[in-house]
Parts: structure tokens; sequence; C-alpha cells
């Protein structure tokens, strides 16, 4: 089944308010790793996001579909 | 008068806290298939333009041009912009029902400098980026209250 839009930004807000709630816990977890999140369960990490990618694919979930996130190590502060 | 809202959700990315966008991409090349999909872009008003990040096109399968590319730093580090047309951007409004469209004429894509290390280890952890044009094109005014946790982008 093909979702819509509003339905595919509702969940991914979902994803990004776990990321959210749940950072710095996910940082000490998952430090300097890539993490896919979907309907708020981490579903795939690993350094290589070509990996996750892959692990998330042999779940039979697009990667398009869920949210990939790096977690920096506590230590870096990046300033764009 | 009722001005529309976009909401953004408030977080960390690195150690700083900043305002986040859920977008809806659609896009379609000009040879191969449609894609679409989700992704997360942070609102900089420190970015003159508006660039999906290489992770995020990788995700999407969305492939640069070959042919026209500049130069740009983020971050302090180089990357190579190309740019794309035919890409439709939406989000959610503050109702969480209504789509609002943000497509620009053009949209970046950020990818590392191929012999470049320092590029290529950086630029695989940029965020994609909600930049200064996008604002300007759909006049837009970012709210940013960091102290209640509270963000917006308010259409005038």
């Amino acid at each position: 089944m093909v979702k819509s839009e509003l339905q595919q930004l509702q969940e991914i807000r979902k994803d990004n308010e776990f990321l959210k709630e749940s950072y710095d816990m996910l940082r000490r977890k998952y430090s300097n790793q890539y993490i896919a999140i979907k309907n708020r369960n981490i579903i795939a990490h690993d350094r290589d996001i070509k990996k996750v990618m892959k692990l998330v694919s042999e779940k039979n979930i697009n990667p398009a579909d869920v949210l990939i996130e790096f977690l920096h190590p506590k230590d870096m502060i990046l300033i764009l | 008068m009722i001005r529309m809202k976009i909401p953004l959700l408030i977080r960390k990315y690195s150690e700083g806290l900043k305002p986040f966008c859920e977008l809806h991409i659609r896009y379609t090349p000009s040879t191969g298939r449609p894609v679409r999909g989700v992704c997360h872009a942070f609102v900089d008003t420190g970015s003159p333009i508006t660039f999906i990040s290489q992770t995020d096109a990788n995700r999407l399968n969305i492939q640069p041009s070959k042919v026209s590319s500049r130069t740009m730093r983020i971050g302090g580090s180089p990357v190579l912009m190309y740019s794309v047309k035919n890409m439709k951007i939406k989000v959610m409004c503050e109702d969480n029902k209504t789509i609002y469209d943000l497509s620009l004429p053009t949209i970046g894509l950020a990818f590392p400098i191929q012999n470049n290390t320092q590029s290529i280890k950086n630029a695989k952890t940029l965020p994609s980026i909600i930049g200064v044009d996008m604002l300007k094109y759909h006049k837009l005014a970012l709210y940013f209250d960091v102290a209640n946790d509270i963000s917006y982008l308010e259409k005038h």
C-alpha cells in the first residue's frame, strides 16, 4: 500500500520526536554510528551508511521511508 | 489574520540544539524512475542555499548531475554542490493535516570531493539543510525560542 504524503510526514515526525527524547541515550549506545529509526524503534545501526541501508532493505523497508541520523561522539561540536 | 505555521522540532544535533523540519520529497529525474520519500532538515539561517545531504540523496536514490557543480565549504569542509530541478518538497502544517508546498526552482545536493579525505569523512555526516533561499522564496519567518522549546516557520 502506498502511503500518502501526509501519513509519511506524520510518521517521520513521530520518529523525529523519538530521536529528540532519546538522543543522549542513543548517543551513548551508538556513538559514531548511523542509526535508522522506524515507528520509534532502532531498526539498524552501523558505522557504514551503506550497511545500514542494506540492513533496512533486508527488513523489506524502503530506506527512503526511514529516518537516518549520524550520532556524533559527545565531545564533537559541529558548527555549520 | 491567521498566518500559516509550519512547526519545527528543536532537538540536539551534535552538541547543538537546532530547529528541524520533516520534508516529503518527490523527485522526477530527466532519466530513470521518479523517487519519493521523507527526510528531515534543519533550518539554518547561516546557509544561503537549501540542500539535500549525501546520506539523504543516497537513501532517496537521487543522483546528482555530473555536469554542473560548484565547491562550497560546509562546517569547514569542502563539498561539491550540485543543483537539481523538478524536486517537490512538501511539509506538514501546524494542524498536522494540511500539506504545504515548499518547492524551489533548484535544490542543492552536497557530495564530497572524491580525492579529499576530509571532505569524504565530513560530507557523510552532514544533515540536509533548509537555507535562506527557501525562507525568502516562500516569504517565511523563522521563530526560534530555544529557552521555551518552541520553533516554527510562519508564512507572511
